[in-house]
């Protein structure tokens, strides 16, 4: 038997070494150039059908930003809320989005500007762990055009190092965007409140894949990660003397015994980290355990939107006085640019009547 | 390890380095040890079954082979033959026997019920045993002679390119170039990784991006329409080929890097003019395994017509079953062996037809594509439904047009489909006549590179990165 331990020092092994290093090259540099182009476009959208909001948050600067899920996108109507405490106000909630991709999210946001309050609507789920197998850093795939910042690329590549790898292309951050892009760049006829989006009175459903967590007794598996997480969204936004406050929204059905195990969690963990938590529970406010206000056992429609904020605002509004935030944070010199706030909110005022 | 993994691609890496570092007389080391890993990466202890087969086989063949005469070596083919078959029946079919026992059972108000045992399905267990009773059934008809080395009888039952999912080897085709010193070959390893880049276009562009349409409909088939329900079932018959083609181009492809000619698994099925057309076209290497090892054994042509025919059914019935433990796949045979026999019996009729009519030949050739590709998609209802009634409620609301409004989750992710299998269908019709390899090699570097790098390009911009699963790999 001939021995070819020679090969790898012939001509050919050198000529095809030398060819595939600059295919390489050639890839890369399609690469960036193309990813770039479409870089470009992308942070052009603001808005259209499915648009980023992520962009949108971050071009602009808002005096509150309300982090969370579908749950914070279906129930907090920002115009309310500037109505009452005077502040521009984001609602940054995204279908599907739980603990990681606020964290992310919030992160995107101080890297680019200092918001004066920082709302996260809560659910149990943000600590604990999935019945199932975790989507959550799956779901995050949404901020991919964000790897650059520092900690949405750990969230993105923790579960693998060679995760790592596929952020090196540019155009891989844009995979499954490139039509959406499209779509919002050439039809920006979006109508939406500072990141609400009224569903009507959408009529009542039965179904919700989400509803086991707040409504069904399940044991519960408490985190650590996901907890972690929570304290160093806290703790970075305090840092920079951002007010964080927690908040629970009312849901149809009264609470599980589950899901009031993790709300005493939170109870002590926040009194704790001296962070105000606004709980709305329906048992409190027994208006909001008609049917008509919800689209399904979790999420409000506009009618319950609508009768929700202005409680919230309320209690936001109650909170800020009590501990003198209102004043404290209008004399803040180290915040935005209140020019910059009303710029942003007179922006999406005019937005919002288009 | 899947082949469509970040650590696939890194693995077939290091394996090509190495492989072309080391001197040939220990090349067989690195292949069975990157075998034996990639395999134990699904599920450790599994390689024990693997291990298992191959010892027995190995040395049954090589019991056969001191015998001259076949009276001799039909223990050995029996022992081989019954211990492949009953890990395959344990693991593979035994719970499903169970079920359907206790099921007729209960029918008869009988009062047992055959415990169910909990194992999980070894990856690519039907593949390797179907590739080791090759050897063994070879062996024993006097056609190939036993392998004497143990340690090249081991890549032959594990070369990883093709231990999960095929193509279903033939010993007279892989244990000889196991044999050749296979020197580097740069143009031979260019067109290895081409062929890679196509079938991760195929998973990643086609397949995986239809699954999210198909899966959508086909788990909720009760609330999605007729036409909702035709589209998917279309998008299925796609989203399968490109699956598994897509797997078998990576693994040829790879392989082929390796200096390793895998035999061809896919020819361009859809564009069969008949069924029998299509299973000679369609997972080449299993369609040719029962021909030669169950088919011809059972006397072939060279038998009385309505025996021929039943054989063809029964090769037919028995494929389905192979493919998975349920009456679904049963169901998916038995009509394969029907269609495969009407179409038998009716060919001279049909012929007669178009010449008294003097239909154009065009107009013949592309209804009878049609036809098949239509017969061939009334039969992936079969197998992609979970139950046999879920199948039939799904081809009741097709055939009667229940609802014709289209369930379309998100445009674009329904155009980047459309997109996937418009490429799909224009390269396949343009290998029909020529070769793509053969038309890009006479290019220059500048088009080729610029094709290369365009596939690249639209499997990151619109592949699906979420890593799911071969469907063969189930089998």
């Amino acid at each position: 038997m001939a021995v070819s331990l020679s090969t790898f020092n012939s001509n050919q092994v050198r000529r095809f070494t030398l060819k595939v290093i600059l295919f390489l090259c050639v890839l890369w540099l399609a690469d960036f150039a193309i990813g770039h182009i479409i870089d470009f476009f992308f942070k052009k959208t603001l808005y259209g059908e499915n648009w980023p909001k992520e962009n949108w948050v971050l071009s602009r600067q808002y005096d509150v930003v309300i982090l969370g899920s579908s749950r914070a996108f279906r129930h907090y109507v920002p115009s309310i809320l500037t109505d009452k405490i005077s502040y521009s106000v984001f609602n940054a909630g995204a279908n599907g989005q739980y603990m990681l991709y606020a964290y992310a999210l919030e992160q995107l946001i101080l890297d680019k500007y200092k918001p004066k309050i920082i709302v996260l609507d809560l659910l149990p789920s943000y600590i604990t762990k999935a019945d199932g197998v975790d989507q959550e850093t799956e779901r995050l795939s949404s901020l991919l055009p964000y790897a650059n910042n520092r900690e949405v690329r750990w969230l993105l590549t923790r579960n693998s190092l060679l995760d790592r790898l596929k952020l090196v292309s540019i155009l891989y951050r844009y995979n499954s965007r490139l039509l959406n892009i499209a779509d919002n760049y050439f039809n920006s006829a979006k109508q939406f409140d500072n990141g609400y989006v009224s569903v009507g009175k959408t009529k009542f459903r039965t179904v919700n894949q989400f509803s086991d967590d707040l409504l069904h007794d399940q044991q519960v598996q408490f985190d650590d990660f996901k907890i972690e997480l929570l304290k160093k969204f806290i703790s970075s936004a305090k840092a920079r003397n951002i007010k964080v406050i927690m908040s629970f929204s009312p849901t149809v059905e009264p609470l599980s015994a589950k899901c009031r195990q993790i709300l005493a969690y939170y109870d002590r963990l926040f009194t704790e980290m001296q962070v105000p938590f606004i709980k709305v529970l329906t048992e409190d406010f027994p208006q909001f355990t008609n049917s008509q206000m919800f689209m399904d056992y979790i999420h409000m429609n506009d009618l319950g939107a609508n009768a929700f904020t202005p409680i919230f605002a309320d209690k936001l509004h109650s909170l800020l006085q009590e501990t003198n935030l209102l004043g404290n944070l209008d004399a803040d010199e180290t915040s935005a640019p209140r020019g910059a706030s009303q710029q942003a909110h007179s922006a999406n005022t005019h937005h919002r009547n288009l | 390890m899947l082949f469509n993994s970040m650590q696939f691609v890194l693995f077939f890496i290091i394996v090509v380095l190495v492989y072309y570092a080391l001197p040939h007389k220990y090349r067989w080391i690195l292949l069975i040890a990157a075998s034996y890993y990639f395999y134990m990466c699904w599920r450790v202890k599994y390689i024990l079954l693997l291990l298992t087969t191959t010892l027995i086989d190995y040395s049954c063949a090589f019991l056969m082979s001191k015998h001259e005469d076949k009276k001799k070596r039909r223990p050995f083919l029996y022992i081989s033959l019954i211990s492949n078959f009953a890990v395959l029946f344990t693991f593979k079919y035994f719970n499903f026997f169970t079920d359907s026992f206790n099921a007729l059972f209960g029918l008869f108000h009988i009062p047992w019920q055959i415990p169910f045992i909990h194992v999980l399905l070894p990856v690519g267990i039907s593949f390797y045993t179907f590739q080791s009773v090759a050897y063994v059934l070879e062996v024993y008809w006097g056609r190939w002679k036993a392998e004497k080395r143990i340690n090249i009888f081991c890549v032959y039952t594990s070369f990883f390119p093709q231990l999960v999912a095929g193509p279903i080897e033939r010993p007279y085709h892989l244990l000889p170039q196991l044999d050749e010193v296979q020197k580097f070959d740069a143009d031979r390893i260019a067109s290895g990784l081409r062929l890679m880049l196509w079938g991760f276009f195929k998973k990643l562009v086609v397949a995986d991006r239809l699954a999210l349409y198909v899966n959508a409909v086909y788990n909720n088939a009760d609330l999605h329409s007729g036409f909702s329900l035709l589209i998917a079932t279309y998008f299925f018959a796609f989203q399968i080929y490109c699956d598994f083609s897509g797997y078998t181009d990576i693994a040829i492809g790879a392989a082929r890097v390796l200096g390793i000619n895998l035999m061809r698994n896919f020819n361009r099925p859809y564009f069969s003019l008949s069924i029998p057309e299509f299973w000679r076209r369609w997972h080449i290497s299993l369609s040719s395994w029962f021909r030669d090892y169950v088919y011809i054994p059972l006397g072939g042509n060279r038998i009385s017509v309505p025996r021929m025919y039943l054989n063809l059914f029964i090769v037919f019935l028995v494929s389905g079953l192979w493919h998975g433990a349920n009456w679904t796949f049963v169901i998916w045979g038995s009509l394969h062996g029907m269609y495969a026999v009407v179409s038998k019996l009716t060919l001279a009729f049909r012929d007669r037809v178009v010449k008294k009519c003097k239909i154009p030949l065009g107009m013949v050739k592309s209804s009878r594509m049609l036809l098949t590709f239509h017969l061939v998609c009334l039969s992936w209802v079969y197998f992609r439904a979970e139950t046999f009634a879920k199948a039939n409620s799904i081809v009741a609301k097709i055939v009667t047009m229940d609802g014709t409004s289209l369930f379309v989750p998100a445009m674009d992710q329904f155009i980047y489909g459309i997109i996937g299998i418009i490429i799909l269908l224009l390269v396949d019709a343009f290998q029909e006549n020529s070769s793509v390899a053969v038309k890009l090699d006479a290019q220059p570097l500048v088009i080729r590179w610029g094709a290369y790098v365009a596939a690249t390009v639209v499997i990151l911009l619109i592949g699906v990165f979420n890593g799911s699963q071969f469907i063969y790999f189930q089998f």
